[in-house]
């Protein structure tokens, strides 16, 4: 290489690196809320490490479009990273709906063993659909919340349940229970509860109170009925701009962060809401926890789930 | 030995008497300390939004907390002071909100206590203010075309503090109540503080994503209703529409309009002048910031 041509290269070099420094990071966590707390501080210790050079753009709120949209712009490469919630995740590797089995986990005790014991296998599923796992964000076990007790089965049978459209798990499950349900997108459930075309709906605390759920239900089962979570991707491109070292530490502040979030979340709704004892229903829906894991027992059961689910294409990498 | 006995007999009677007297004359006092007081509080708060220096009144306000803080020593129950004090309490913290946020959460918390006491001279409403959700409904049947300027106040002080507190479970709860309230200021009376019950319902409207309840719709509904009422003179309306409205419609090009349209309008010469002079505060803090959102 000659001298003049290695000017010009070094030259280039800093623009370079320059329009390459940004990561677009998207989620539908609004501004303020400890998701988006969590992103700042992240941006803020990679920028410290990378002198400024590397750094996080962070649309908060959902701005660029629900985790469908966020899916697609990361494939185009107009995005980089999103903090997903449950959906976004199991778009993308849908064996982590396994994590997210009714009664599969009673408390974070476990949930913290299996989580550990699968990180690897989670993070080779992200890295072959063309992703880095940057950290699990706790969300929270999901309860039900209701205008009347739910004790048991029986009880909900005899009310008006809702169901998330389009969400196939709950679907089989509430059909293979005998349990009516009515499909609704989310936006559409406060007004359902208001004018009782449903009784019953089941969500994470948090989300309960976000979305104002808890001002239309009167209880909240203790029971806790599956456990949902949600994740910090990057796509693999843009994770080398990140030092070696940001990957674990933001990975435990991602994932202590929103536990206390979530952990705060429930003693706040057991004091709006009554609780409603629930007695052992677990019968409803028993899945034994060694096929959980297995392929096989959900392609037999969820055929349409997993044919659903294609995970995005990165084709213009 | 008996004789101070004897005396300090007639110690209670004579005490009471005096006690009687003291109380009296001390009502007496502050009823006319409040009379006065009053009339200077309202010239001062009409000299304050006529200001334009932001800096000095931000420095100057706390003085003002203070007398009316002092004032309520002697009126705990006062409807009007509480209102007065949430008023003036939420406006020194959205002052001192850009510079010093940790200041401004503890003074919004003030606001909203102020808020509520205001609220709960009403021992009917009072109750209701922790109640769950569907019995605070009641609430609405319970206020009357009286309590307007303290429903307004104690809900933009709440709405506030709940906004600086956004990390917080136990204050996201608290929301729904909050947007009853302002709800119920509007019905009551939309033009209300120049048409402020819409400016806030707009940026409630528009701070969450569709797919978390938010509709932009409606928002922008609310933010235009709002510039109609205050005639386009509030610089408020156009800021927080950009701060909210084109922020979470993902529009730069309104966000970058309305901004610099704001820094482009004159003050005024009226009410809105202290107003007028945070909202360029704002605007130009937001259009450096554009980047970061856009």
């Amino acid at each position: 290489m000659r001298i003049s041509e290695l000017l010009i290269t070094a030259l280039m070099l800093p623009v370079a690196a320059g329009a390459a420094s940004t990561i677009k990071l998207a989620t539908l966590a609004p501004e303020g809320s400890n998701w988006t707390k969590v992103l700042r501080a992240i941006d803020a210790d990679v920028r410290e490490q990378t002198d400024d050079h590397v750094g996080f753009k962070i649309y908060t709120g959902g701005v660029q479009g629900d985790e469908k949209t966020m899916l697609r712009k990361i494939g185009v490469g107009q995005l980089h990273a999103g903090a997903f919630g449950g959906l976004g995740t199991s778009q993308i590797v849908p064996d982590l709906l396994a994590l997210e089995l009714p009664f599969l986990f009673s408390d974070y005790g476990e949930i913290d063993y299996v989580l550990d014991k699968t990180y690897p296998y989670y993070e080779s599923a992200y890295d072959d659909a063309g992703f880095i796992l940057l950290g699990w964000a706790d969300i929270g076990f999901v309860h039900i919340l209701s205008k009347r007790p739910v004790r048991g089965l029986y009880d909900i049978r005899r009310m008006k349940v809702w169901r998330l459209e389009g969400e196939p798990i709950t679907e089989v499950l509430f059909r293979k229970a005998n349990v009516s349900s009515v499909p609704l997108i989310i936006p559409d459930v406060l007004l359902g509860l208001q004018t009782n075309l449903i009784e019953v709906v089941y969500s994470p605390p948090a989300a309960a109170i976000v979305l104002q759920w808890f001002t239309r239900a009167k209880y909240l089962a203790e029971l806790p009925i599956n456990y949902t979570l949600g994740a910090l991707l990057i796509a693999k491109k843009r994770f080398s701009l990140l030092p070696p070292s940001i990957r674990r530490s933001s990975a435990t502040s991602v994932a202590t962060t929103c536990r206390r979030r979530s952990d705060r979340a429930v003693p706040t709704t057991t004091k709006l809401l009554k609780s409603s004892p629930t007695r052992d229903w677990r019968s409803w829906v028993r899945i034994p926890h060694r096929f959980a894991f297995s392929r096989s027992w959900w392609k037999s059961r969820f055929p349409s789930l997993l044919a659903a689910r294609s995970p995005p294409k990165l084709t213009s990498w | 030995m008996s004789q101070v006995r004897r005396r300090l007999r007639h110690l209670p009677l004579l005490s009471c008497l005096f006690l009687a007297l003291l109380i009296a004359l001390n009502g007496c006092a502050a009823r006319l300390k409040k009379a006065a007081v009053s009339s200077f509080i309202e010239d001062v708060a009409k000299a304050t939004a006529k200001q334009d220096d932001v800096a000095l009144v931000a420095q100057a306000l706390p003085t003002y907390l203070l007398l009316v803080e002092g004032l309520l020593e002697s009126n705990p129950n006062d409807l009007e002071l509480l209102t007065t004090a949430a008023q003036l309490y939420a406006t020194c913290a959205s002052i001192v909100e850009g510079d010093a946020p940790k200041r401004a959460q503890s003074l919004y918390a003030r606001a909203r206590s102020f808020g509520l006491r205001a609220l709960a001279t009403d021992n009917e409403v009072g109750g209701l203010i922790d109640a769950p959700y569907v019995e605070f409904e009641q609430i609405g049947g319970k206020l009357g075309s009286n309590d307007l300027p303290a429903v307004f106040w104690a809900a933009s002080a709440w709405g506030a503090w709940i906004s600086v507190n956004t990390g917080s479970m136990a204050a996201l709860a608290e929301l729904p109540k909050v947007i009853y309230l302002m709800e119920w200021v509007l019905k009551e009376d939309e033009t209300y503080f120049a048409g402020s019950p819409h400016l806030f319902l707009g940026m409630y409207h528009a701070a969450r994503p569709p797919l978390l309840g938010g509709q932009p719709d409606k928002a922008l509904e609310h933010f235009d209703a709002a510039a109609a009422i205050s005639e386009g003179q509030s610089l408020m309306v156009p800021v927080q529409k950009a701060r909210f409205y084109a922020r979470q419609t993902f529009d730069r090009e309104l966000y970058e309009t309305l901004l610099h349209h704001t820094l482009e309008q004159p003050l005024g010469e009226g009410e809105f002048r202290l107003q007028n002079a945070t909202a360029k505060i704002m605007a130009r803090q937001l259009l450096k910031d554009v980047d970061a959102y856009f």
